[in-house]
């Protein structure tokens, strides 16, 4: 045993065995234990066994010496810490019991061997749980004129039970309850351009006992049509040289309240500039201009313009006058677009514009 | 009492002269079953294009090597020569461009992997032989001049890249089936460009190709031209509107055609 023990020590300090897999080796996921070997990774399910505890199981692998684990917050994986090490190949699973409350978790699990005295790892088992019961995420959406659309996921949740309130404090009465982790609800029980709140609450069994989560965050929104309908009037000569663009914005009745931003900004993107791009094809020739636009000024009247600020409102029904300005003059093609960011209802669309042809179906669009 | 423990202090002895001993010395299973440090060969290893002075070599990426060894030589059975190493990188590490080349010749390629073991380079298995000339695999242009002759008509000179294959110009009342299949064969994109400040403007025309000639004077108006890599082409084209070139800040141009046996458009805009 002794002799055992020093000759392994040995062999490590050597570095035996550690040169037939000093190469670069590539893993799954974000963890890297260690040299990669010839050896299974791990089949493993998880199971919540209590509010900060979680019971992973595997089928133990041949020739495997041990297994590690690794856990990260959060169901994407990101930063992962080594959580538990398995010395035993023949273990079928190990308890997670330093849990934080009601969270979700991906963990990782490795099955080690030895190979001339190194530690050697399979590819990645990847499984994701959760402690207890997790608080729900909600989010509250439009969902016709006369319905309101509410998202509810609480992971390995058995049941997401809904609530509503016509004020954010309450009271919250029950409305629904939904029979998976992952639901979206259509309240019809709304009125057009009335404000709601909602708040949901998860339930799940654990060994045995029915056990539910903290409450959802409350959030709430008016009822309007989701899909934002803006008719544009093209104001410019087409044909010209020009480095003025202007279009007059009319918001449907049924929309929600709009801003138009004067700098663009989205989710995917980030920060973009407003760009002019027309075209026109005569037989077979395409001609085409493009130049970089500021926001330059608004009116609400088609007579009065003002500097434009940040951002303006654009309230169902009305209509707003915008003025577009480049520095270096293009010939204007009435078929094309302008980049235009707007933010409707509690949401900033991604990259917009406003699509005009010479039609006269002229409007504005979230795809740039 | 005494003696047991000089025995048991002798046996550790022996037991860290043993453990400490290097491994080839102790003669068992370590050094029998020392694995090769790179035990795959690289896969899809190939000279897979390559112009008059380059030729382009690709291979898997292989992850467990620390890189690949490039070896050339100028026939199939002659020496090769060790031209390159190149490290291992998810990102590039899978391809080497030979700028050594003369025009016109063939060369002979083969690689291997390699892994630094404890400071020392250890290579892995050969590769099959992969050979390519260096010639250009892709329609190319050494030079063009664009004429206007008449309102809606063009006349553009040509000098093809060589050494390399033929490239087939196509008219409008060219081969029919051809033209099917390819609908912009006979056909040439005239791109013109105005630049002012920030702001651009562009006319593309598509033009008919109405005459090949390999002398300038002599016109085709009908089928395909061949047309040797490294000689000259005057092709005519005509526009269904006035053209009027001369005011923009850049011209550019493309045709399709077909170069060694592909589909393929010779074009300014892959200068």
């Amino acid at each position: 045993m002794v002799l055992a023990a020093v000759l392994s020590m040995a062999l490590a300090l050597s570095g035996a065995g550690a040169a037939a897999f000093a190469g670069s080796a590539f893993y799954y996921g974000d963890v890297n234990p260690g040299p990669m070997g010839k050896i299974a990774a791990p089949k493993v399910t998880a199971e919540t066994t209590g509010r900060t505890s979680v019971q992973l199981r595997w089928k133990p692998v041949k020739g495997a010496k041990g297994y590690v684990v690794y856990r990260s917050q959060g169901l994407f994986g990101g930063d992962f810490k080594k959580v538990k090490t398995v010395k035993d190949g023949g273990a079928s699973g190990c308890r997670d019991t330093k849990c934080r409350k009601n969270t979700d978790y991906r963990y990782e699990i490795f099955a080690f061997k030895y190979q001339n005295g190194k530690r050697v790892y399979s590819q990645t088992a990847s499984v994701t749980a959760n402690s207890g019961v997790v608080k729900p995420y909600i989010g509250v959406y439009p969902f016709s004129v006369e319905a309101m659309d509410i998202y509810v996921r609480s992971t390995g949740a058995d049941r997401i039970d809904i609530y509503r309130s016509d004020t954010q404090d309450g009271p919250f009465s029950k409305i629904g309850e939904a029979k998976s982790e992952d639901f979206s609800w259509v309240d019809e029980n709304v009125e057009f351009a009335g404000t709601y709140y909602y708040k949901a609450r998860a339930y799940k069994k654990i060994n045995g006992k029915t056990c539910s989560s903290p409450w959802s965050e409350t959030k709430g929104n008016t009822v309007y049509d989701p899909h934002l309908d803006i008719s544009v009037e093209d104001l410019n000569k087409a044909d010209v040289k020009t480095k003025t663009f202007l279009y007059k914005l009319t918001s449907k009745a049924a929309n929600a309240p709009a801003t138009i931003y004067r700098d663009g900004e989205s989710e995917d993107y980030g920060k973009f500039d407003y760009y002019y791009d027309g075209e026109k094809i005569i037989g077979g020739s395409c001609w085409t201009s493009w130049v970089k636009v500021d926001l330059d000024s608004y009116s609400t009247d088609g007579i009065h313009y003002e500097k434009m600020p940040e951002s303006i409102p654009l309230a169902p029904g009305d209509s707003v006058w915008l003025r577009f300005q480049a520095e270096d003059a293009v010939t204007y093609y009435n078929s094309g677009t302008v980049s235009l960011d707007i933010e409707y209802g509690k949401y900033r669309v991604d990259a917009g514009a406003i699509r005009f042809s010479p039609d006269g179906t002229s409007y504005f669009s979230y795809d740039y | 009492m005494k003696k047991s423990k000089r025995y048991a202090a002798a046996l550790l002895s022996v037991m860290l002269a043993v453990a400490l001993m290097p491994q080839a010395a102790l003669g068992a299973s370590p050094a029998k079953t020392k694995q090769p440090a790179v035990t795959e060969t690289l896969r899809g290893f190939s000279a897979y294009t390559a112009t008059k002075d380059c030729i382009c070599l690709h291979w898997n990426y292989l992850a467990e090597a620390d890189g690949v060894l490039l070896y050339r030589a100028d026939s199939a059975k002659g020496t090769f020569k060790r031209i390159a190493k190149v490290k291992a990188d998810p990102d590039t590490g899978y391809e080497y461009h030979d700028t050594k080349v003369e025009p016109g010749k063939t060369y002979y390629y083969k690689a291997r992997p390699y892994q630094i073991v404890k400071g020392k380079l250890i290579k892995g298995k050969l590769t099959k032989v992969s050979k390519k000339k260096a010639v250009y695999y892709h329609a190319a242009t050494e030079a063009v001049d664009i004429q206007q002759i008449g309102e809606k008509e063009v006349v553009l000179c040509i000098t093809l890249a060589g050494p390399g294959f033929d490239t087939e110009m196509f008219c409008v009342g060219g081969d029919a089936a051809q033209t099917d299949r390819y609908e912009e064969l006979g056909l040439l994109e005239l791109i013109q460009s105005w630049r002012s400040g920030a702001a651009l403007e562009k006319r593309i025309t598509q033009m008919q190709i109405i005459g090949l000639s390999l002398d300038g004077e002599e016109y085709q108006t009908q089928g395909g031209l061949k047309v040797p890599a490294g000689s000259r082409v005057y092709l005519k084209a005509a526009a269904g509107e006035v053209l009027a070139l001369g005011s923009e800040t850049s011209l550019d141009w493309n045709i399709p055609c077909f170069y060694h046996g592909k589909y393929e458009a010779i074009s300014s805009l892959d200068d």
